[in-house]
């Protein structure tokens, strides 16, 4: 099983989108996919129409009980293939109740090797803050999306990230590798336009070769509970999610820059 | 240790790499954790009989259900009773207690012989005489305890169906202290 | 290996030789398996189906990472079909060499038999279960009819 976790510590960023877009097109594409809501406040959850403020098995189970049964706790969602583990606003309690007790960082780690079996796929929606969540979600993972809304304060958001995830690597003892997905780009602004020159010039190969548009029908989308890749497979959203699934799978995730231009920066 | 309490306003400095480190640290056990407020959270458990006396054990950590052999390696001397010998599976031989006389008061645990073997993640393997069904206890069927001394594997009693509940990271800690040296992997 | 261990809960029964069974229900009868090749018993999991496989193979199922071939043992004993349900299992056998797992309508009970509990001349109905019966044991409640593993996957059935 592959685990690809989705995080920014700015909200807003189209994580939640990011995690069902890709969950979709992926169980879509024949592979089984576990969707894993990290967020207390429960947005992805809510996309399926689950209440996060409903008491049923979910992430929270895994934290409360010693021994769950992770194998016990997802729920199905559409399209077939895709399932879901669902965040409660209990979640919000665990950094209080838990605090920082050794070893708790492993807690999602151990629970996806329960069902590596199950799950070719497992994509992590994030919390927006660090803390215990986020750290599991760094600690189970393969790979970091972290999606970046091309505007002037995202680089700011970005540089903080970028620190906590040299200490996770460190303290995991393992490399851990991470792609900027740039999101709700509007190219016709000047700002935008601007925001990803100065993202690619900053972190080069890091940065996805392509960009998710501002498409109104996510919020649609959203609406309707379902992924946009299903509502509306042609729309430039979903086409813009294909392409990085696709750059996702193939390895061919950055665009080769020329030398002169990285060193203009 | 200096441990930081709470995730929030950790920017940089020593207190987040120490906070990291903890949560990450692979060795440390799994802690009980206390039991969420009001949920409704079930627990998925395996009940097996054993003396007249259901034990409900938490699925996750059930690896194996098994009828027990006719012949076990034999217990190094001087174990006590209730450790009936040595399971070889998977290359490894395994403790084998008999869950009843191991866990019952004196005179509680009838005699064996007992016909199944749960087979614990870890080390342990449990002889019972019943192996029942799966069953999803709820939060609020279970009188949930504190670990005590004398019992620390008791986690809680269960109402329907009647059960014992272990923990089973600490009943596997009490039955290596109380089978003493010995049943080390040979 | 040094010589084999004791037995620690037959002693009073060590005259004759006894065999240790466990007993499964198939199409209402009871059947036996020698406990000596049981690995384990477990409840249905996914089971993946195999292209080309004998017809009476069910699939594989991944036991703790393990891959295991699955029977449809109704099939194989040329019984009548069956859904699985609440009480259906998998044994996990091991027999000369191969590890598969047995479908069962349920798992009973764990009986010794001493050898002259056993008749191996059995007259069973039933012809085409017949070959993969090593003989069969009266108990109290009815007859025990004892599996012989060698034949079960006989044809070639782990060859993939």
């Amino acid at each position: 099983m592959r685990v690809w976790a989705v995080a920014n510590q700015k909200g807003g960023v189209g994580k939640t989108t990011t995690a069902v877009s890709l969950g979709a097109l992926l169980a879509r594409a024949g592979c089984r996919t576990l969707l894993v809501d990290l967020d207390p406040h429960g947005s992805l959850t809510a996309y399926f129409g689950h209440d996060p403020e409903a008491t049923g098995p979910g992430v929270h189970t895994l934290f409360a009980e010693e021994m769950a049964d992770a194998r016990a706790i997802a729920v199905p969602v559409a399209p077939e293939g895709l399932a879901l583990w669902r965040a409660s606003t209990a979640m919000a309690t665990l950094e209080r109740r838990l605090g920082a007790r050794p070893g708790m960082g492993l807690v999602l780690r151990r629970a996806l090797a329960q069902v590596a079996d199950r799950y070719e796929y497992a994509i992590l929606d994030c919390p927006p803050m660090l803390g215990l969540l986020m750290v599991n979600a760094l600690a189970a993972c393969d790979l970091l999306l972290v999606p970046v809304q091309t505007e002037h304060l995202a680089l700011k958001g970005l540089e903080r990230m970028e620190r906590t995830l040299e200490m996770v690597a460190r303290s995991r003892r393992a490399p851990l590798d991470w792609v900027i997905v740039p999101t709700l780009h509007d190219r016709r602004t000047r700002a935008g336009v601007q925001a990803l020159e100065r993202l690619r010039a900053r972190y080069g190969t890091r940065v996805w070769q392509g960009v998710i548009p501002v498409d109104t029908r996510f919020r649609e989308a959203s609406r309707a509970g379902r992924a946009l890749t299903e509502l509306a497979p042609s729309a430039r959203g979903s086409r813009a999610y294909a392409a990085l699934l696709e750059d996702l799978l193939t390895g061919a995730r950055a665009r080769p820059r020329p030398p002169a231009l990285e060193a203009s920066a | 240790m200096t441990r930081v309490r709470s995730a929030v306003g950790m920017e940089g400095g020593g207190g987040l790499a120490g906070y990291l480190d903890d949560l990450l640290d692979e060795r440390a056990p799994r802690e009980a954790m206390p039991a969420p407020e009001g949920s409704g959270q079930r627990l998925e458990a395996l009940v097996v009989e054993a003396g007249g006396v259901g034990f409900a054990l938490p699925q996750a950590a059930v690896e194996a259900v098994l009828p027990a052999p006719t012949r076990l390696a034999r217990p190094p001397r001087g174990a006590p009773a209730w450790l009936l010998g040595r399971l070889v599976r998977g290359g490894a031989r395994r403790p084998v207690a008999d869950l009843a006389a191991a866990l019952l008061p004196r005179g509680r645990a009838g005699a064996g012989p007992r016909p199944w073997l749960v087979a614990l993640a870890g080390r342990w393997v449990l002889a019972c005489d019943r192996v029942g069904d799966p069953v999803a206890l709820g939060r609020s069927e279970v009188r949930w305890r504190r670990p005590g001394e004398r019992r620390p594997w008791l986690a809680g009693v269960a109402s329907a169906p009647p059960a014992l509940v272990v923990n089973p990271t600490r009943l596997a800690a009490w039955l290596d202290a109380a089978a003493g040296c010995g049943t080390e992997d040979a | 290996m040094s010589e084999p261990a004791r037995e620690v809960q037959d002693e009073a029964r060590a005259e004759e030789p006894t065999s240790r069974w466990v007993t499964v229900r198939l199409a209402g009868e009871t059947y036996g398996i020698e406990v000596l090749n049981v690995q384990e018993v477990l409840r249905v999991p996914e089971i993946a189906p195999v292209p080309g496989a004998p017809h009476y193979v069910l699939g594989i199922i991944n036991l703790r990472g393990h891959v295991v071939t699955v029977i449809d043992t109704r099939r194989r004993f040329g019984l009548p079909p069956a859904e699985h349900d609440e009480q259906t299992r998998i044994v996990i056998v091991e027999v000369d060499g191969q590890v598969f797992g047995m479908v069962v309508d349920s798992v009973a009970e764990v009986v010794d038999l001493r050898r002259s509990d056993i008749d191996t001349a059995p007259a069973v109905d039933g012809e085409e279960a017949a070959p993969y019966l090593q003989g069969v044991a009266h108990l109290d409640d009815g007859l025990l009819i004892l599996i012989d593993l060698h034949r079960v996957l006989e044809d070639g059935a782990g060859g993939f």
